[in-house]
């Protein structure tokens, strides 16, 4: 998930470029935000029927 | 607690910080000290921003409110995955691009210098206030429970943080929490097996989730319009986005996370980690504490759960009363103890009949208890009005130390201290970052060398370590900790919001009149707060809007001096 190595880079390194290139296999930030926000909609529908479940 | 409990918590904690000292030790500039070198991959980023978020009163207060009231609470988080996509896709990219420090260098770029220093005053005011809560949680109810001295208990949890993060500063901050995340999930996950393994030693998992439902433990969402209900998925998703906009996108300890990031895509993606994993993450905390809920259905719970409330009534000439409660308590517990079996064999033979009166009896005994545990708190106050009896926060470190093996309860404990040193370490960071650029290098000695800077940062971490060590002394246990620190983060978070969405949005305001707004903002959200009863989630809507509003109308209204026109920096300045 993280890189071990992650909080060691150089010291005094360039500031990263602004360049943002999209996430491979999605394409582009729209599809990850919109995966986000459908995954925040299945979470809210599984808590509600978990709600009339058990009430 | 064994002398293998202590062990484990000593061993973890200093392990932990020695490790992170040693691993960062020699920054030599405000780059490597502040921002981690922007070296930061996208699961160091995410670890990090969920490790500032979830401080020991997540781990505390939470499953006291799952205890208590349900999983309810869980819809205060809606917000949170909206406003992270808001943050990765709007802030974001603006920080990179002008290469700030705090996110307040923004406001002097677009507004002027006094709206910069308005902005990182509110911060500092309130998150140095929030520090000081930060600390003060795990040692005010560690020293309760275990007897420790409150004082002592304080000042070490504090010299641990003061140590590592301003020998290390952000990449100490980072690396540290990675670990103590880890300890902390991990502790969690073995609370919530051990607790599965008790309850389902009583009734099968779930027929246990039914006798919760019963008892109105598993109402996670609710649709309702009363703007007098707290928690709804309108407050949630409403009020909890402009909370987590404001508290991700503007408050310093948040944005100096993923400004370490090598990249905007990594601090992009340690975002989406966060909207991803925080809502199952609260929801999980909340359900522990409705374990422990089912666990007391079979276990006798004390009459209050804060043992120096009982002791001040034991201590007075109303001790009997105390103890004519703690009969008729016990009582009514052996009473809904058999009442919740008589469910559990009704559900289990789906007796739609049986179900429906043993159900009833279950709500009136437990209504019942609860009332007495009212009486209680009552007498607590009447005794000494000092003494706050609310004991929701100690729930879960009750049943912990009465009834888990040794070496698991130094585990937990070490949670929640990981916990709270890992949130108070990203916030002395964010402090000192504040008041190094904001304020030192800005206004006091703008052109000295990096490595000046370095040394007053170190010296600006541990100024705010020792006042935040100073506010824990001298803080009062406060109703519930996790609603105090929401209260008061909504008070100026959406003040604070309000001054970068004009900025990002609004952009014929200019300086003085978003400042003027700004300040008309904060005194009426103060006075809603002192005189009304609103919900306080609403206060951070209500204090943006104010923001956005009175920005434009000031600007429209007055002529104003002419002031410098920059382009909003998201139009890409």
């Amino acid at each position: 998930m993280s890189d071990p190595a992650g909080s060691h880079g150089t010291p005094g390194a360039a500031p990263p470029e602004v360049a943002d290139p999209p996430p491979p296999i999605l394409r582009s930030w729209g599809r990850v935000y919109a995966l986000v926000l459908g995954w925040l909609g299945i979470l809210v529908l599984l808590m509600y029927g978990l709600t009339l479940r058990y009430r | 607690m064994s002398p293998l409990d202590y062990v484990v918590l000593a061993g973890t904690l200093l392990a932990i910080a020695s490790y992170g000292i040693w691993r960062t030790r020699g920054s030599r500039d405000l780059e490597g000290y502040l921002r981690a070198d922007h070296a930061l991959k996208w699961g160091a980023i995410g670890l990090s921003v969920m490790a500032t978020q979830a401080s020991a009163i997540t781990f505390l207060s939470t499953p006291g409110f799952g205890y208590e009231k349900g999983l309810m609470f869980v819809q205060n988080y809606f917000g949170l995955p909206l406003a992270l996509v808001v943050v990765s896709a709007l802030f974001i990219p603006v920080y990179y691009r002008l290469k700030v420090y705090t996110a307040y260098e923004y406001l002097e770029r677009r507004f002027d210098l006094k709206t910069r220093q308005l902005g990182a005053m509110l911060f500092l005011l309130q998150r140095g206030l929030a520090a000081g809560i930060t600390i003060y949680a795990p040692a005010i109810i560690l020293s309760n429970l275990l007897g420790w001295n409150l004082r002592l208990t304080i000042v070490v949890a504090g010299l641990i943080v003061i140590a590592y993060t301003v020998s290390g500063g952000s990449r100490a901050v980072s690396l540290t929490q990675r670990h103590q995340l880890m300890v902390v999930l991990a502790g969690m996950l073995v609370a919530f097996v051990l607790l599965v393994v008790h309850v389902t030693r009583q009734v099968p998992f779930d027929t246990a989730l039914r006798i919760a439902g019963s008892l109105g433990r598993l109402e996670a969402v609710s649709f309702s319009l009363d703007p007098g209900k707290r928690y709804t998925f309108w407050s949630g998703i409403l009020g909890g986005f402009f909370l987590a906009l404001s508290y991700f996108g503007t408050d310093q300890s948040q944005v100096g996370r993923y400004l370490g990031g090598a990249s905007v895509a990594a601090s992009r993606f340690g975002l989406m980690f966060n909207a991803v994993l925080k809502v199952p993450m609260q929801f999980f905390i909340l359900l522990v504490g409705v374990m422990v809920c089912l666990f007391y259905q079979f276990e006798e719970p004390p009459l209050l759960f804060k043992k120096t409330a009982l002791a001040v009534v034991e201590q007075s000439a109303r001790a009997p009363e105390l103890r004519a409660l703690e009969e008729r308590y016990s009582k009514n517990f052996a009473e809904k103890r058999d009442a919740v079996r008589e469910l559990a064999a009704a559900l289990e033979r789906d007796d739609a009949a049986a179900v429906a009166s043993d159900q009833a009896r279950v709500r009136d005994l437990d209504a019942r208890g609860e009332a007495l545990r009212t009486e209680a708190k009552g007498l607590v106050r009447e005794v000494d009005r000092r003494e706050n009896p609310n004991d929701a926060d100690y729930v879960f470190l009750t049943f912990v130390f009465n009834h888990l093996p040794a070496g698991i309860v130094g585990l937990l404990v070490a949670v929640i201290f990981c916990a709270a040193l890992s949130a108070n370490s990203s916030e002395l960071n964010a402090l000192a970052s504040t008041s190094t650029v904001d304020v030192y290098r800005r206004l006091v000695r703008p052109a000295e060398s990096e490595r000046h800077y370095v040394r007053v940062s170190r010296a600006l971490t541990a100024f705010w370590g020792v006042v935040s060590i100073g506010f824990a002394l001298g803080a009062g246990l406060v109703e519930n900790l996790i609603e105090a620190v929401n209260i008061l983060g909504s008070l100026f978070y959406g003040t604070i919001l309000g001054l970068f969405l004009t900025a990002f949005l609004v952009k014929r305001v200019r300086g003085t009149a978003v400042f003027l707004a700004a300040i008309a903002a904060e005194g009426t959200v103060i006075a809603l707060y002192l005189t009304t009863s609103i919900g306080y989630l609403w206060f951070n809507v209500i204090g943006c809007a104010l923001v956005l509003a009175l920005g434009t109308l000031f600007e429209v209204l007055g002529p104003g001096p002419k002031e410098r026109t920059v382009a909003p920096a998201g139009a890409g300045s």
